[in-house]
């Protein structure tokens, strides 16, 4: 589903547990695509088809899913990452993560080419695409969020969900560390919030009133 | 008359033992060696990892005594020598500080200078090399249009990089192993 200008939104529809993706088509050389979190490959419980489900929905928007060049990782948890390490195998894609997060994501057989720190993340040549990348620990050590000023878009992993926020009690996950990425998250002018998982929602939430909403309900109710 | 009595596991092993030939000078060296080199090698571990003092190495090394301490001993000094490594200057250090301690005031200062010369000048050498092929892999990436002060290649996996540490790595080891060879040479 296109969401604005050349981003598109691959909402997981499935009954286990799985991430959505994001997709910022034609953003490299040879209009290879960039893609934020994957997914399974095959979900671990009711075997579904994670990364078939995703090409096939890229494949209804026009879109080559052979083209994907570069697989950012918000975090390494497998229900976001799984399906990174073979994408990077089929497509000689790159995959970015931060390097806290990297020894779990390794531990999956995964390998990474680019380590994401906070800063500015530039693709394209001529219309480049400048995106922030922000540390946001918490829900693991490494968890980064992805945020486009240029459209208002934050894209926020497992850091904050519809009425809810990612789990701390994973390995690696700390209450404070979530708390305080919330808190800046907050701050972001933002338009779009783009969540990594469907829970209760599809997990895009539009429109700036709707977004502080949510989080001022997630800072009253679940972290107050 | 016949002892007709059921002999126990116990006879029957001291029986067929007291059968036996006695062992050589060499079996029964090699037997020693086997049974105390890993001694040795154990004391320089925990002394290296901090499990045990410099001032307590010569208590520890005096409960081996006679041909069991010499391999005791030997065996220490040689994994020391052993430890001393272009990538860990302060292992190195220790390690040298732990053969100075032992084989008295023997003069070793010289090599400690020349192994701690030896890797500054590797970790300097592998930073400046690091930070070329980084540039090298920033550039890879500007062409396929990926840049920006958040991206930091991954130069572990870059084969250039592995080839280029495994290169540098080899340098500076044959120079670390001659001075090592050279502490052996003057302590065992």
């Amino acid at each position: 589903m296109k969401l604005v200008d050349e981003l598109y939104a691959y909402i997981w529809p499935g009954n286990d547990n799985n991430c959505n993706s994001y997709l910022f088509a034609n953003a490299l050389k040879d209009n290879r695509h960039l893609l934020i979190d994957p997914g399974h490959v095959i979900t671990p419980f009711y075997r579904e088809p994670g990364l078939g489900r995703l090409v096939s929905e890229m494949e209804k928007d026009g879109l080559d899913a052979g083209a994907i060049g570069l697989v950012v990782l918000t975090h390494g948890h497998p229900d976001h990452s799984e399906a990174a390490e073979m994408i990077r195998e089929e497509n000689e894609a790159l995959v970015a993560l931060h390097q806290a997060d990297e020894p779990m994501y390794r531990r999956q057989g995964g390998k990474v080419n680019i380590y994401l720190e906070e800063g500015e993340l530039l693709l394209g040549q001529t219309k480049q695409l400048r995106l922030s990348i922000l540390r946001s620990p918490g829900h693991s050590p490494g968890h980064i969020t992805i945020y486009w000023p240029e459209q208002k878009v934050l894209i926020v992993g497992d850091v904050i969900f519809y009425q809810a926020t990612g789990r701390v009690d994973l390995p690696g996950g700390n209450v404070r560390a979530l708390k305080q990425s919330i808190q800046r998250l907050s701050e972001l002018d933002t338009e779009y919030l783009l969540c990594g998982h469907p829970y209760g929602h599809p997990g895009v939430i539009k429109g700036s009133l709707a977004i502080q909403q949510n989080f001022e309900f997630v800072k009253r109710n679940i972290l107050p | 008359m016949e002892d007709k009595r059921i002999k126990s596991a116990l006879e029957i092993a001291m029986e067929k033992a007291a059968s036996l030939p006695d062992l050589t000078e060499a079996e029964l060296t090699e037997q020693i060696e086997k049974e105390h080199r890993p001694r040795g090698i154990t004391i320089a571990r925990r002394y290296l990892d901090g499990a045990l003092r410099q001032r307590d190495l010569e208590a520890e090394l005096r409960r081996y005594t006679g041909r069991a301490g010499e391999i005791v001993r030997k065996a220490f000094l040689l994994t020391l020598c052993q430890s001393i490594e272009v990538a860990d200057l302060a292992r190195s250090r220790k390690a040298i500080d732990g053969i100075q301690a032992l084989v008295g005031n023997r003069n070793l200062e010289a090599i400690k200078g020349e192994v701690a010369a030896i890797c500054d000048e590797f970790r300097r050498q592998r930073e400046e090399r690091y930070s070329i092929y980084e540039n090298r892999e920033k550039e890879k990436l500007r062409k396929l249009w990926i840049a920006g002060s958040a991206v930091k290649p991954n130069l572990e996996e870059s084969k250039d990089w592995q080839e280029e540490q495994g290169r540098i790595q080899s340098e500076y080891d044959s120079r670390i192993n001659r001075l090592r060879e050279e502490l052996s040479r003057q302590t065992l």
